[in-house]
């Protein structure tokens, strides 16, 4: 039946709405503690390097690198964002990743190269327009100026804090990684230094992120697909001799893509399930991996897997509950974005 | 496939192709076009470029395909896709 792949626009939860408008007007606050949290050490750096799709080696000491883990099939077991300490690796994923991730981790090296730190690090997220003097206002020069995928050990409270360039909304984006002490007291300094700073909840994320084509696994990965097929190519570095999926992944480039996920808006308000067809006419030509109601662009967005005859921007197909129309992504050119380019 | 979809994806994918050539070789960037996906964000996130690349860039697409890109258009310098979309609606076609 219809109404059960096709939705209507639902209204975001209480204090949601609140919190995107946070986020995309002021500050948003968030609690990321729950993402797994990982060091590593002497030879398990390597053997790191030799698990991700992407490449260590040409990580900058105090830089981040956004890569994957593939399994042998050239698909996404879990994405990583590795901290490069220069004696050691800071490895972060999303919570839902973290027991894979930990697993994986583990077996690259003993106790003492590879430490679990996720419940003795907290970690506060802090993003939107007024971010970008939020740094610099908690601890002086020190946070100010650093560039997008940095980080740097700064003093908060007398004690040393990791703080990260990194978000995930398209907005300017900071974490800091700190004592879980700490962390309520870091809350109420960022209120105290950005009165429009919000503490959010977590279930607006998906939403920004989408709005922006950030990556989850959510809204990329539906029925198996690859790595490739999912447009991450930017997590790859097809130079790199050896990782943990190569062959497929090569195999796959040289074959060509069977599929393409690519953006789609939709005409009216319904909002596609996951896994509703689309088509051309009789034919179904893809599916839809992910959709939601965006109430920046005040329409329906989404992520599409179409076949490859038919994976092109501005191609109108149909859906259940409308027209949709192929487009280029990221949706939304957020305002940290716009003031950036000034 | 109707004719029209066809002529669609046959005239947009040309003009893509075209834009990745001109990115990979302006930026001389160490990457074939198909390791390049055509949403995979400019900056930061994805490909990392910074604001000197976003200028070769601009005056690499702006000598190829004969427009003038506004440094003041932030939307455009997102995604392979998205300096296309700037082209098609300037009515460029990919064979300049």
């Amino acid at each position: 039946m219809l109404i059960d792949r096709v939705q209507s626009a639902a209204p975001l939860p209480a204090g949601a709405e609140e919190d995107y408008r946070a986020i995309r007007t002021a500050a948003g606050i968030t609690d990321v503690s729950a993402m797994g949290k990982f060091h590593l050490r002497g030879a398990a750096m390597e053997a790191l390097d030799r698990l991700v799709a992407g490449n260590l080696n040409r990580l900058m000491e105090n830089s981040i690198r956004w890569t994957a883990i593939l399994d042998e099939d050239g698909r996404v077991v879990a994405d990583v964002q590795v901290y490069n300490r220069f004696d050691s690796y800071l490895v972060t994923c999303a919570p839902a990743q973290r027991a894979a991730v930990a697993e994986l981790l583990a077996a690259l090296g003993p106790d003492d190269e590879v430490e679990d730190a996720t419940d003795t690090l907290a970690a506060i997220a802090v993003e939107g327009p007024l971010a970008l003097d939020i740094p610099h206002a908690i601890v002086g020069m020190d946070g100010s100026g650093l560039g997008l995928l940095k980080f740097v050990d700064v003093d908060v409270f007398g004690r040393q804090v990791l703080l990260s360039r990194i978000g995930f909304s398209g907005e300017y984006g900071y974490v800091f990684f700190l004592d879980p002490a700490d962390a309520p007291q870091l809350v109420e300094r960022i209120v105290e230094v950005c009165p429009a700073a919000r503490v959010c909840g977590p279930e607006i994320q998906d939403r920004l992120r989408l709005e922006v084509r950030a990556y989850t696994p959510a809204s990329h990965f539906l029925r198996g697909e690859t790595a490739l097929q999912a447009g991450l190519h930017w997590m790859i570095d097809f130079r790199k001799d050896a990782f943990q999926g190569r062959d497929a992944v090569m195999a796959e480039k040289a074959a060509g893509l069977v599929r393409r996920l690519l953006g789609f808006t939709l005409d009216g308000s319904a909002v596609p399930a996951p896994g509703t067809p689309v088509t051309d006419g009789a034919d179904a030509v893809g599916y839809v991996a992910a959709a939601a109601w965006s109430p920046a662009l005040e329409r329906t967005i989404g992520l599409v897997y179409l076949d490859e005859a038919y994976a092109c921007v501005g191609v109108p197909l149909g859906v259940e509950g409308g027209a949709l129309r192929t487009v280029s992504t990221p949706f939304l050119t957020t305002q940290s974005t716009r003031a950036a380019a000034r | 496939m109707s004719p029209d979809i066809h002529d669609i994806i046959t005239n947009r994918l040309a003009l893509v192709s075209k834009v990745k050539d001109v990115m990979i070789s302006s930026l001389n960037l160490e990457l074939e076009p198909d390791e390049l996906a055509e949403d995979s964000q400019l900056f930061g996130f994805g490909l990392g470029l910074d604001s000197i690349d976003a200028l070769t860039l601009i005056v690499g697409i702006e000598d190829a395909f004969g427009v003038h890109l506004p440094e003041d258009m932030p939307h455009v310098l997102r995604s392979v896709n998205t300096m296309a979309d700037f082209l098609m609606e300037k009515g460029v076609q990919h064979a300049h």
